[in-house]
C-alpha cells in the first residue's frame, strides 16, 4: 500500500486540507464569526513551537543523550509560569502600540528606530533561515525514508533521490504559496490571519495525535507498557544510562538550554508572531498559560520510550535515531501508522515554515524595504496612489525570498549537520533579542544606542562562535579555522574563545555572546543619552499601565494636518473603508460634522500614526506621518510634561476613586449600625412596655388590697390576714423582678460583677438541691437524683450557677402537676462538658417555642393559668449566665414533661491533669 | 488582593526553578526504576503536571481578580 505515488499524494491532499482550512478559518472571519477567537486554538497555535524538531530531533537527543532533551520544553513552561511579569506586559504593550513584529516591537521601543529595525530582521533572517531548512531537511529525510519501504536504509549524500528533493522543493513552494494566499491576503492593521491560525492549531492536533499514537503502539504494542520497555532496556548498560542525565550532558547543558529554550519561546520571530501579534483577546493568554505547557508535557512522555524501544530493536546502529517515530511502525510493517507518523512530522514541519516566513517577510516589509523606499525622494512614493499592493507585493516577494533562501541553505549545506544543532544555533540567535526585549520593558533608561550596540555585537559573537563554525564543519571554511583558530591564533578558536574550555559549543557561544550583549547594552546605555521619541517610548512602553488609552500618546505632534492629507495617506495603506470609519470616529468624538473638518488636530494624526503603525509598522509610519503633518514633533520637555500631567491625572482619579470607595463602604458600614440602632430601639420599647405591665399586675393587686382595708376598717380578722398575706407575697414578687430586672440589665451591659473560679459543679448542684427541698418537700415532689463522684471541676461564678440551677428546679416545681410528681437531676461528663439535665414529668414545653422561652418576659402556659406562675426572667437570666461561662443551656424535646439540659466545659488544669 | 496573587506567581517562579534545575533534580538522578519507569523520568513529569496545575489555579485566580477590578473601575476609563 505504501507505494511511492500513494505517499506523494497523500502528502499534497494533506497540504490541499490546510488551504482548505485556512480559506474556511478566512471566510468564517468575513462573515464575523471568526473561529479562531477562542483560549484553544490559541493555545495549540503557540504550540507552532514544537517543530519537526521536537518530532524526530527529540527522539534523536534522547537516543544520544537522555533525558536533556526535555530542557526544551521545560524553559517554555517556566516563561509561561513567569507570564504575569513578561509574556503579559509584553502583550499589553503590543495592543497598545499596534505592534506587527518582534522587530518592531523592539524598533518601537529604541524610538521607532529604523536602524534597531532593520537589525533585528538581519539577526531574524539569518538566524532563523537555517532553522526552515531543518524542517525541510527533516520533511526530506522522512520522505526518503519512507520511500524506501519495505527496506528500512538511511538516506546519505549519494543515495538522495531525486524524487525527494523535487517533493522538498514542491512542498517549500506549496508553503510559500499558502503563506502568501493567507498571510497577505489584505493589509491588517491588528496583522490577524484568522485562516492560518485556524491551520496551524490544526497541524498542533494532527502532529500530537501522531506522535502520541507511535508512542503508544511502541510502548504498548511492541512492548507490553513502559514496565517491561524499561526493564529490558534496564538489562542493557549503554541504554541504561539514558534513564538519567548521561555524564557527556552534564548540568551546565542543562542549565544552558533551559535557559535558551526560555528566551527562544519569548524571542522566536515565530512565537512572538503567533503569542503576541495573533492574539485575538488578551484574556486567552490566562488560558494558555497551562494549556501550552500541557500540550508540551503531552508530546513529550513518550520521546524516551521511543527513542529505547528504537535502540532496542536496531540495536546494530545502522539505523538514525532522528528518524525511529518512522523507522519503528516501519520496521513491524505497520503502513498506517508509518504513513501517520510521516504526516505528523510533515504539519511539525510545514506549520512552523509557514508562519515564520509570515512573521519574517512582515519584518523585512516593514523594517527594511518601505521604510528604505519611502526615503527614496526620487521615487516619489507618496505621491502614489493605493500603496496597500505594493507593501502586500513587497511582503509576497519576501516569503518567496526567505523559503527560497531556506531551500538553498538546505540543499547546500544542510546535510552535514544533525537536526538538533541547528535548531539550537537558531535559539541562540534569538535569545541576542532577549536583553533588548526584557530590558526595554523595564528600565527606562535603556537607549537605542546601547541596545544596537548589545544587538549588533551579540549577534557577531554569534556568527563567530556558532555560525562560522557550522560552515567550515561543511566544508565551507577550512577545518583548521576549528581546531587552530583563524591565522593559527588560539586563543581566538571559535569553539574556545579567550581560552574558555570545558563547555559544550552552544553554552559557549551563549555566554560570550550574551556577555557581549548585555554587557554593551548596559554600559552605552548609561554612556549615552536618549532621544526626545526614545524617553517618550520608554515611558510608554515601561509604564503600560499608566499610559495605554490615554490621549497623552497621541499629543506627540504638534500642529495639524490638512484632512486631505491625512486621508489621501491612510487610503493608500489601510484602504478607505478603515480610513472614513476612524475619521467618523474621531468627529462624533469631537463633537463635530465630517464635512466642516478642514485639518485634523494632534490627536488624530497620533490615531492616524497608530493605524498606519499597524499596517507598515512604527518606523515607516513615523516617517510617512511626518510627511504630510504640518509643524514638528513636540519639544521633549513638552512631552514629557504632557506624559507627567497625564500620569499625574490618572493617579489623581485613581486616588479619588479610592477614596469614593473607601466612603462607600464608611457609608455601608454607617447604615448597617443605624438599622442594628433602630432594631435595639424597637427591642427597647417593647422590653419597657412588657416590663410596666409586669410590674402593674402585682402593684395593681397590693394597690386594690390596700385600698380595701382602707376603706373598709370593720374588715374581719381572717380576711384581712389574708389580704395582707397576698400583699407581701406580690410585693415580694415585685422585689423578685426588680432584682431580676437589675440582674439582666447589668449582664447585659456587660457591668456584672463576676466572680470567677474553679467550681465544683456537684457540690453546686447539691446546695441549689437543699435549696430547693423544702418547696419540694410541699409539693410532695419525688427528686430522682443521679450524681457521679468524680465530676471535674469547672470554671464559673458559684453564686451564679446556684442560681441556674434553683431557676431550673423552681421551674420544673411550679409546673410539675402530675398525680406523682417526679424531678430528675443528673449530672456527667460530655466530651470536655460537664452535662446537667433537670427534667419534670409535667406538661412540658410546647413544640416550637423552645427558643423562644428563652427570651424575657415569654411565658408558656399564661393562658390556661389566670396568674403567671414566674416573672418570665429566670430563663433568660439562666442563658446569660451560662453563656458567659461558656456553655450551652436548652429545652430538650421529651416524651413527657419538660428537659432542660446546660453545658459547662471543664476547666484547663482538670483537663491538664487528665 | 491582586497583590497577594502575584506573591505567589513570584513563590511559583522561584518553585518551578527549584524544581527543575540541578540540586533537587540530581537527587533523582538514578538509573533505578520506580514503577516500572525511570525515577527520573518519573520525577520530572510527576513535577511538570504539578507546576501546570498550579499554574493554571492562579491564572484562574488572576483572571477572576482582574474581572471583578475590571467591572469596579468601567466607566472610569472607558480604555479599560
Amino acid at each position: 500500500m505504501l507505494s511511492g505515488w500513494f505517499i506523494i499524494m497523500t502528502s499534497f491532499i494533506y497540504i490541499g486540507l490546510l488551504f482548505a482550512i485556512a480559506y474556511y478559518g478566512d471566510k468564517r472571519a468575513d462573515a464575523g464569526r471568526g473561529i479562531i477567537n477562542n483560549p484553544y486554538i490559541y493555545s495549540l497555535s503557540i504550540a507552532v513551537y514544537a517543530t519537526s524538531w521536537t518530532f524526530y530531533g527529540s527522539v534523536g537527543r534522547a537516543a544520544a543523550d537522555g533525558l536533556i532533551f526535555i530542557t526544551i520544553y521545560l524553559g517554555p513552561t517556566l516563561m509561561f509560569v513567569a507570564w504575569w511579569f513578561l509574556l503579559q506586559k509584553i502583550l499589553r504593550i503590543s495592543k497598545a502600540n499596534g505592534i506587527t513584529s518582534i522587530a518592531d516591537f523592539i524598533a518601537s521601543r529604541y524610538g521607532k528606530s529604523t536602524a534597531i529595525g532593520g537589525l533585528v530582521t538581519l539577526i531574524a533572517v539569518v538566524g532563523i533561515t537555517p532553522y526552515i531548512s531543518l524542517q525541510l531537511k527533516a520533511l526530506s529525510t522522512s520522505l526518503t525514508v519512507l520511500l524506501e519501504y519495505p527496506k528500512i536504509i538511511m538516506p546519505t549524500a549519494e543515495t538522495g533521490l531525486p524524487v525527494v528533493t523535487i517533493t522538498a522543493f514542491i512542498i517549500a513552494m506549496a508553503m510559500a504559496a499558502f503563506a502568501i494566499l493567507f498571510g497577505t491576503r489584505h493589509l491588517d492593521p491588528s496583522e490577524h490571519h484568522e485562516g492560518v491560525v485556524a491551520a496551524i492549531a490544526f497541524e498542533s492536533i494532527i502532529k500530537l495525535i501522531a506522535f502520541v499514537a507511535v508512542g503508544l503502539f511502541v510502548t504498548f504494542g511492541m512492548y507490553k507498557g513502559f514496565g517491561d520497555l524499561f526493564l529490558k532496556a534496564a538489562a542493557k548498560p549503554e541504554l541504561q544510562e539514558l534513564f538519567a542525565i548521561s555524564p557527556s550532558a552534564d548540568y551546565t547543558q542543562w542549565v544552558t538550554l533551559t535557559i535558551l529554550s526560555m528566551a527562544a519561546i519569548l524571542c522566536l520571530p515565530r512565537q512572538f508572531h503567533i503569542t503576541i501579534v495573533e492574539n485575538a483577546g488578551t484574556d486567552h493568554l490566562s488560558k494558555a498559560v497551562w494549556m501550552f505547557p500541557l500540550y508540551l508535557l503531552l508530546i513529550n512522555i513518550f520521546v524516551l520510550p521511543i527513542a529505547i524501544g528504537g535502540l532496542l530493536q536496531f540495536p546494530a546502529g545502522n539505523v538514525d535515531p532522528d528518524t525511529f517515530v518512522l523507522t519503528l511502525p516501519m520496521s513491524t510493517k505497520n503502513e498506517g501508522l508509518a504513513l501517520l507518523a510521516y504526516i505528523g512530522g510533515l504539519s511539525a514541519a510545514t506549520g512552523m515554515a509557514v508562519i515564520s516566513a509570515i512573521a519574517l517577510s512582515t519584518m523585512i516589509c516593514n523594517e527594511v524595504l518601505m521604510p528604505t523606499l519611502l526615503r527614496m525622494v526620487w521615487l516619489r512614493l507618496n505621491e502614489r496612489g493605493d500603496l496597500t499592493a505594493l507593501v502586500l507585493n513587497l511582503r509576497r516577494f519576501s516569503i518567496v525570498f526567505i523559503m527560497l533562501l531556506s531551500y538553498g541553505y538546505f540543499v547546500f549545506i544542510g546535510e552535514s549537520y544533525t537536526l538538533v544543532t541547528i535548531g539550537l544555533l537558531s535559539f541562540a540567535a534569538a535569545a541576542q533579542f532577549a536583553p533588548a526585549i526584557i530590558g526595554g520593558i523595564f528600565w527606562k533608561g535603556a537607549t537605542s544606542q546601547g541596545a544596537f550596540a548589545g544587538l549588533g555585537l551579540g549577534f557577531a559573537v554569534w556568527i563567530y562562535t556558532l555560525l562560522l563554525p557550522s560552515f567550515a564543519l561543511s566544508g565551507w571554511l577550512p577545518q583548521s579555522f576549528i581546531a587552530e583558530g583563524p591565522f593559527e591564533i588560539a586563543l581566538l578558536k571559535p569553539y574556545e574563545f579567550l581560552g574558555l574550555t570545558g563547555m559544550d559549543n552552544i553554552s559557549h557561544s551563549l555566554f560570550w555572546s550574551m556577555v557581549v550583549n548585555i554587557g554593551f547594552y548596559i554600559w552605552v546605555s548609561i554612556n549615552t543619552e536618549q532621544s526626545a521619541i526614545e524617553r517618550i517610548q520608554a515611558m510608554i512602553f515601561v509604564d503600560v499601565d499608566k499610559y495605554s488609552g490615554t490621549t497623552g500618546r497621541s499629543k506627540m505632534w504638534q500642529g495639524s494636518a490638512a484632512v486631505g492629507d491625512l486621508r489621501d495617506l491612510l487610503n493608500r495603506f489601510v484602504g478607505s473603508h478603515r480610513t472614513e470609519q476612524a475619521l467618523r470616529d474621531h468627529a462624533r468624538i469631537k463633537g463635530l460634522d465630517l464635512n466642516d473638518i478642514m485639518a485634523v488636530d494632534a490627536e488624530f494624526v497620533g490615531v492616524a500614526e497608530r493605524l498606519l503603525a499597524g499596517a507598515i509598522g512604527s518606523a515607516s509610519a513615523r516617517v510617512l506621518v511626518a510627511s504630510v503633518v504640518k509643524g514638528d514633533i513636540v519639544s521633549p520637555d513638552e512631552v514629557l510634561q504632557i506624559l507627567d500631567e497625564t500620569s499625574e491625572v490618572i493617579e489623581y482619579s485613581h486616588r479619588l476613586e479610592q477614596k469614593s470607595n473607601e466612603l462607600e463602604i464608611a457609608s455601608n458600614n454607617l447604615r448597617k449600625a443605624n438599622e442594628q440602632l433602630q432594631e435595639l430601639d424597637r427591642l427597647k420599647d417593647d422590653f419597657l412596655s412588657t416590663i410596666s405591665h409586669e410590674l402593674r399586675t402585682p402593684l395593681t393587686s397590693i394597690r386594690s388590697f390596700g385600698e380595701i382595708l382602707f376603706d373598709t376598717p370593720k374588715i374581719d380578722q381572717a380576711q384581712r390576714k389574708q389580704f395582707l398575706s397576698v400583699i407581701i407575697s406580690e410585693s415580694e414578687r415585685l422585689t423578685r423582678l426588680i432584682n431580676q430586672i437589675l440582674d439582666l440589665a447589668k449582664m447585659e451591659a456587660g457591668s456584672m460583677d463576676w466572680e470567677m473560679s474553679e467550681v465544683d459543679a456537684r457540690e453546686a448542684i447539691e446546695e441549689a438541691l437543699v435549696t430547693m427541698s423544702s418547696l419540694m418537700d410541699d409539693k410532695s415532689i419525688a427528686l430522682d437524683l443521679k450524681l457521679p463522684d468524680n465530676l471535674p471541676y469547672v470554671f464559673a461564678d458559684r453564686d451564679r450557677l446556684i442560681q441556674v440551677v434553683v431557676n431550673l428546679l423552681s421551674n420544673a416545681v411550679k409546673f410539675c402537676v402530675d398525680l406523682e410528681p417526679v424531678v430528675k437531676v443528673t449530672a456527667e461528663v460530655d466530651g470536655d462538658t460537664v452535662l446537667v439535665r433537670v427534667a419534670d414529668n409535667g406538661p412540658g414545653v410546647p413544640d416550637g417555642v423552645e427558643d423562644i422561652i428563652f427570651e424575657k418576659f415569654q411565658q408558656v402556659g399564661n393562658t390556661f393559668i389566670n396568674k403567671p406562675k414566674g416573672t418570665g426572667l429566670g430563663l433568660p437570666i439562666s442563658r446569660q449566665i451560662i453563656e458567659h461561662f461558656g456553655g450551652k443551656i436548652w429545652s430538650e424535646k421529651a416524651e413527657q414533661g419538660a428537659d432542660f439540659r446546660f453545658t459547662l466545659p471543664f476547666t484547663l488544669s482538670f483537663q491538664i491533669a487528665e | 488582593m491582586a497583590k497577594k496573587i502575584t506573591e505567589r506567581y513570584v513563590a511559583l517562579i522561584i518553585l518551578t526553578v527549584f524544581l527543575f534545575n540541578p540540586p533537587i533534580m540530581s537527587i533523582f538522578n538514578l538509573t533505578e526504576l520506580i514503577l516500572g519507569v525511570p525515577m527520573l523520568f518519573l520525577y520530572l513529569f510527576a513535577a511538570w503536571t504539578l507546576i501546570i496545575g498550579l499554574n493554571a489555579y492562579l491564572a484562574k485566580r488572576l483572571l477572576m481578580e482582574q474581572f471583578s477590578v475590571r467591572e469596579r473601575v468601567a466607566g472610569s476609563d472607558a480604555d479599560g
